[in-house]
């Protein structure tokens, strides 16, 4: 029979002239379908195993790049058996990664290489394995596997950074913990500091590649001392056994710990190298090393006139910074406390001609777990105000000045012979306390005590005096981290806050930093939002004082994170755990 | 309706659409479902796709994230803190980027610290988000966690990198039939992805 072929209407394909066409068109449509079902559930699979096997490879590059870091420093010559013991530990993690999938694998395998690629090494994962399919193997030109390949890539970088070592008072103390010989435990005594000394350059310095890696080595207690250049052809020269027992032999007791000063002086002779072009792809490093708290300090002044900035070398800032106003993070004065803590009588501060002032304190808080004396009157010593003439900073310079900072605290408790130090300046020395207030430099005029510390620092006494030690620290800290930086910080207390910034609070025993900075950026009407907030609608944490920083960090969006080892610097064996930790996390980078 | 010409095509067709309106009201009514159910389904073949993606990322970040920020702790407060804040951000991150489905990540940092704790063992440091030795909110378990003491692999793995940090994400998604319907528990689907660092 002659089907026509003209007629579309429904009625004519229900007609009789086209029975049986149905059969074979849904021969085909189940077919199809089957196929797409088949797309749907093996295609998703694949997906599925492909983002999962992604990790795998992630984690294996990422292994291989740390053993590397960790078992050599000679990147120019890697042996064979570091290249196995990484790609040993490669294969270790993706295969423990993979156990917990769920996806049938066949034929899994793991292939890493290592290559040296301009000044890094770059490890290269490969993971591999045949997923079965389920229904698309039924459909022509699928067979019964599918083989899922995924790449990853890591770097051992070249660094650039500086450690700082504390070499304060405590850190004569023995590492065994027991500081009963304290201050006459002597050179033979394994101080914390030769100690320190020594896992430093076995962990940190023995690990980097002393061709490519631009490191260098500081130590702190009042003052910065220079222990290991950083090369400027690249590189580093390696710490000698002299440098470790000169110095040794050198440390003092009675040395307040000036963090602050510590991260200025490294943040400047980083920051010269970091200036270099060739040197921009580098993420600058500082590491900090501290047993205690901050017990000394610097004064952070704005600068609002510029003419302490001419006196200085402003430190390069990163190329495409917007032009702002002079900017001077300095010390320009340094404070300490006259004298110390008797060690058999917590309530005798005993006055010295030498300045020294936590030394007591770290001991009772770390060992003892004794609290600090809380009021000023249990303290028959003041603090006084030296010049730091190493910045070049005189008296006669400053009658052109006008300061502009948080001096507050510093001068609230001084005697007037102190006052009287400032000489002429005080007549230009504008004090301003956190509210915007003029703030009167007198002992006279300065409430003692006052226990609100939100009212502004308008306190004396050790706590403040601890509170401000601390501030400047962190304050310093978060300028450096909002010029790219990152900041590691070792050790116990209070030197955390230098690093730390979500959960600050933690080891922040003033609990104050928060708060603080936050009401400094009211004074300046100019919130910052330093660090990694979450949003807009999260209150500032990070505040800083100087304009110009916190423009920097917002329009550049520079912030730098920092990290935080806890170390006790009595258990050498933690800290060289710690160290290696350290080391592998300043070169090992993930590549996209 | 007028006819004027019976025998016209068009009054064929109306004739025809006439009596048979209501088989394609029915033919209709049997293949809505059907479509119905293929858009569904097509809709949640792509939500279930971006959970997976979701999930292998999620793990992956929050792996990175905890070994960078806890494992240098060895004490429990700050420890314990430190995972729990990065969880809490991790999960307020997941938040964003999945909807309409439960999240739960078992945070972990494992490490081979002899002096501080067992020196012939490992330190398994408690995952977070879950009862202490039972299961998350969701009902999920920390796959990792019952092998790590006893687990040959697991243990050379952590003294060969001394320490490393594990996620494990747990996912609950709920399909938009199951929601629609307003039925608890009728149909529910769990990923599970976990990362090593």
């Amino acid at each position: 029979m002659k089907c026509p072929s003209t007629n579309t209407s429904l009625r004519a394909v229900n007609s009789d002239c086209e029975r049986g066409v149905v059969f074979p068109l849904m021969v085909f449509a189940i077919i199809a379908i089957f196929a797409m079902m088949g797309l749907a559930i093996d295609g998703g699979r694949m997906y599925s195993a492909s983002l999962a096997s992604q990790n795998w490879a992630d984690s294996a590059a990422f292994s291989a790049a740390s053993q590397i870091v960790l078992n050599s420093n000679d990147y120019d010559n890697l042996s064979t058996t570091v290249l196995n013991r990484a790609k040993d530990a490669a294969r270790q993690v993706a295969t423990q990664s993979a156990r917990f999938s769920s996806f049938e694998r066949r034929n899994f395998s793991v292939n890493v290489s290592a290559a040296k690629s301009g000044g890094t090494i770059v490890t290269n994962s490969l993971v591999q394995f045949d997923l079965p399919l389920y229904l698309m193997r039924v459909v022509p030109g699928f067979g019964s596997k599918i083989t899922i390949r995924n790449a990853a890539r890591a770097e051992v970088t070249p660094t650039l950074g500086m450690i700082t070592l504390d070499a304060s008072g405590s850190m004569n103390c023995p590492h065994s913990g027991d500081c009963s010989c304290y201050p006459n435990c002597g050179p033979d005594s394994n101080l914390r500091l030769a100690e320190l000394i020594k896992v430093v350059k076995d962990e940190i310095l023995d690990r980097f590649d002393r061709t490519r890696d631009m490191i260098g080595v500081m130590v702190y207690d009042k003052t910065v001392k220079p222990l290991v250049a950083i090369n400027p052809a690249g590189g580093f020269t390696q710490l000698t056994t002299a440098e470790e027992d000169i110095y040794k032999l050198n440390a003092k007791t009675f040395q307040p710990s000036n963090i602050t000063l510590a991260l200025i002086r490294a943040y400047e002779a980083v920051n010269v190298h970091y200036a270099n072009p060739l040197l921009r792809n580098r993420t600058p490093f500082i590491g900090l090393l501290s047993d205690g708290a901050p017990t000394a300090t610097c004064w952070h002044l704005s600068d609002i006139k510029g003419a302490v900035s001419a006196q200085f070398d402003p430190p390069p800032p990163p190329p495409g910074t917007p032009a702002g106003p002079p900017m001077h993070i300095g010390c320009t004065w340094e404070v300490t406390w006259e004298g110390f803590f008797d060690p058999g009588d917590p309530n005798n501060f005993i006055v010295t001609g030498d300045s020294l002032s936590g030394i007591r304190d770290d001991r009772l808080l770390q060992k003892e777990g004794i609290a600090p004396l809380s009021t000023a009157s249990s303290y028959s010593a003041v603090p006084v105000i030296h010049h730091a003439v190493d910045k070049g900073f005189d008296k006669p310079a400053c009658s052109n000045l006008t300061f502009q900072g948080w001096a507050g605290p510093t001068l609230a408790g001084d005697p007037e012979d102190a006052i009287n130090e400032l000489g002429t300046c005080l007549n230009s020395f504008k004090t301003i306390d956190l509210d915007g207030n003029a703030f009167p430099p007198t002992a006279a005029q300065a409430p003692i005590n006052k226990p609100d510390p939100g009212a502004g620092m308008k306190l004396s006494g050790i706590d403040e005096w601890r509170k401000h030690f601390y501030h400047t620290a962190i304050a310093q800290a978060d300028a450096i981290r909002g010029r790219g930086y990152t900041l590691y910080t070792f050790g116990l207390g209070q030197a955390a806050g230098t690093a730390l910034d979500e959960y600050d609070n933690l080891d922040d025993t003033l609990g104050m930093k928060s708060s603080q900075l936050q009401r400094i950026a009211l004074q300046y009407n100019q919130p910052a939002y330093i660090g990694t907030h979450l949003s807009q609608e999260d209150p500032p944490r990070y505040d800083y004082p100087i304009p110009h920083i916190w423009e920097n960090l917002i329009n550049n969006d520079s912030h730098n994170k920092g990290e935080f080892f806890p170390v006790d610097f009595d258990q050498p064996d933690t800290m060289r755990k710690r160290m290696r930790e350290f080391v592998r996390r300043v070169k090992v980078r993930m590549v996209n | 309706m007028i006819r004027s010409n019976p025998s016209s095509c068009v009054g064929e067709h109306n004739s025809a659409d006439a009596s048979e309106a209501g088989v394609v009201l029915v033919e209709f009514v049997y293949v809505i479902p059907v479509l119905l159910f293929l858009i569904i389904a097509g809709f949640e073949f792509g939500n279930l796709l971006h959970l997976k993606q979701s999930s292998a990322f999620i793990a992956k970040e929050s792996a990175l994230y905890a070994y960078r920020e806890c494992s240098p702790y060895h004490d429990d407060a700050p420890r314990s803190a430190c995972l729990f804040h990065v969880r809490e951000r991790m999960e307020r991150l997941a938040e964003g980027v999945i909807e309409h489905a439960d999240i739960d990540i078992i945070l972990s940092v494992y490490r081979d610290d002899p002096g501080f704790h067992d020196p012939n063992a490992p330190t398994p440091i408690e995952p977070l988000n879950k009862e202490p030795g039972g299961e998350t909110d969701l009902g999920f378990n920390s796959k990792i966690e019952p092998l790590i003491v006893n687990d040959t692999a697991l243990r050379d793995l952590i003294q060969d990198r001394e320490l490393f940090a594990t996620a494990e994400v747990n996912i609950q998604y709920r399909p938009i039939f199951v929601r629609i319907l307003g039925v608890i528990d009728f149909a529910k689907f769990d990923f599970y992805e976990m990362s090593i660092y």
